[in-house]
C-alpha cells in the first residue's frame, strides 16, 4: 500500500514531532471539515479534531502499515467526535458560545441550509456522506474507517443522499436562522 | 440485480456514480428513462451529490492548530528487543560459555526503539492494593543467580510494581536491587506484556 504519509509518520511514529507537525499541517482542514459537519459547530469540531490529534499522537506507535495514515486519522476523528457530542449531551452549560473572529467563515458556512439538513440526517447517513462526498472518500476507506461492510457504505450513502435532498427541497425557502 | 422492477438502490447509486459496467449501466439508464419512480431517485442522488461536492474544506481555527501542537505530551522512546538469530545466538553461546566459566554476569543490550502510548499502561489503584502480598514477596526476594541475562528495555515504574506486572502475567518476575528480573520466558513474550510502558529507571532482564 503506497501511503504519501509513510515517511513522516515513520518518522513521528520515533518520537519526531517536526514530523508530526507535518501531518497536523496536511490533515488538518480535512478533519476539521469532517468533524464540523458531523456536529455541525465549529467549537465542538475544533475540540474533537484537537483531542483526535492528540490520540493519534499517542497511538501512533501502535499504528501499523496495513492501512493508510489518512483512514486510520479519520477513524480517530470521528472516535473524538462521537465523544465530543456525548459530552455536549451531558454538560449542555457548555453551550456558552466562545466568539472567535476566525471560526467566521466555518460559523457561515455551518449556519446554513445544507448543514441544517446534514443535521437532521441520521448520523451514520451524515457521516457517510460527508466522508464520500465532501472528502472524496473511497468506499472500502469508509468502510475501514466505519467498520462496516462496502455494501452498507453505499446504503447509506444512497440513503443519506435520498433524505438530505429531500430536506433541501423542504427547506429551500427556509429563511436562515443562526442556531 | 433488480428489486422487483425497479434498479435497486446499490445499481442506482452506481448508475450515478458511474460505476456500472456498460451492458448494466445501459439496462439501468433505459429503466430510469421509462420510469418516474426511478428517475425521481436518481434525481435525489445527483442533487444531493452536486451541493456537497460543491461545499468547500472548512478550515481549522489557527488557535485550533497552536492547541493541538502545544499540547502534545513527550512520549518517552522505548527499547525494543529485535532477535536477529544470526548475530545473536553465536553471541549468546559464546556469553552462556564465558558465565560458565568465570561465574560473570553477562548483559546484553538489545537495539531497536520504539514508542508507545504513555497512558496504555495504568494500573489501577484496586490492583495494587489487591496485589500488595504479592508484592512484597516480589519487593523482598534477593535473586544472586549468576548466569546469563537478556537485558529487555528499562521501564516507568517502581520495581516492585514492575515485578507485580509481570507475575500478573504469569511471569516468574523477582526483584534485585533495582532490576526486575524474569526467570525462564522468552524473552520476545516479556517484551510484548511491557510493550504498554513508557521507558524508566527500572531496568527488566530475562534470564534462564
Amino acid at each position: 500500500m503506497n501511503d504519501p504519509d509513510a515517511p513522516l509518520v515513520e518518522r513521528a511514529q520515533r518520537g519526531d514531532q517536526w514530523a508530526f507537525e507535518q501531518l497536523v499541517e496536511r490533515h488538518q482542514h480535512r478533519l476539521f471539515t469532517l468533524a464540523a459537519r458531523t456536529l455541525g459547530s465549529p467549537h465542538d469540531a475544533a475540540d474533537a479534531v484537537q483531542e483526535a490529534f492528540l490520540r493519534a499522537w499517542l497511538a501512533l506507535p501502535r499504528f501499523r502499515r496495513g492501512s493508510l495514515f489518512s483512514t486510520w486519522l479519520y477513524r480517530i476523528c470521528l472516535n473524538a467526535a462521537h465523544d465530543q457530542r456525548l459530552k455536549r449531551r451531558a454538560e449542555p452549560s457548555e453551550l456558552v458560545e466562545r466568539a472567535d473572529p476566525r471560526d467566521t467563515f466555518a460559523e457561515s458556512e455551518l449556519s446554513g441550509e445544507l448543514q441544517r439538513a446534514l443535521d437532521a440526517l441520521d448520523e451514520t447517513y451524515r457521516v457517510a456522506v460527508v466522508l464520500y462526498d465532501v472528502l472524496g472518500c473511497s468506499y472500502a476507506e469508509i468502510a475501514e474507517m466505519t467498520g462496516v461492510p462496502e455494501g452498507t457504505v453505499k446504503s447509506r450513502i444512497f440513503r443519506g443522499r435520498t433524505e438530505l435532498a429531500q430536506l433541501l427541497g423542504t427547506t429551500a425557502g427556509r429563511p436562515e436562522s443562526k442556531t | 440485480m433488480m428489486d422487483g422492477a425497479h434498479p435497486n438502490e446499490l445499481d442506482l447509486l452506481a448508475y450515478v456514480e458511474e460505476d456500472l459496467p456498460d451492458p448494466r449501466k445501459a439496462a439501468v439508464a433505459e429503466h430510469v428513462a421509462g420510469c418516474q419512480v426511478c428517475a425521481d431517485s436518481v434525481g435525489r442522488l445527483e442533487t444531493a451529490r452536486q451541493v456537497l461536492r460543491s461545499t468547500p474544506l472548512l478550515e481549522m481555527p489557527a488557535g485550533s492548530r497552536a492547541a493541538v501542537l502545544a499540547g502534545l505530551p513527550a512520549r518517552a522512546p522505548m527499547r525494543r528487543l529485535r532477535w536477529r538469530p544470526a548475530v545473536v545466538a553465536p553471541a549468546l553461546a559464546a556469553a552462556a560459555v564465558l558465565a560458565v566459566v568465570t561465574g560473570v554476569v553477562l548483559t546484553v543490550d538489545w537495539n531497536g526503539r520504539q514508542q508507545e502510548e504513555a497512558a496504555e499502561f495504568a494500573p489501577s489503584p484496586a490492583e495494587a492494593t489487591s496485589e500488595a502480598d504479592a508484592g512484597a514477596e516480589a519487593g523482598g526476594a534477593e535473586d544472586d543467580t549468576r548466569a546469563l541475562s537478556s537485558a529487555l528495555r528499562s521501564v516507568q515504574g517502581e520495581p516492585r510494581e514492575v515485578a507485580l506486572y509481570l507475575r500478573r502475567q504469569g511471569f516468574d518476575a523477582r526483584v534485585v536491587d533495582t532490576t526486575v528480573r524474569v526467570r525462564g520466558a522468552d524473552p520476545d513474550v516479556v517484551m510484548r506484556a511491557l510493550a504498554g510502558r513508557p521507558d524508566g529507571p527500572v531496568r527488566v532482564e530475562v534470564v534462564p
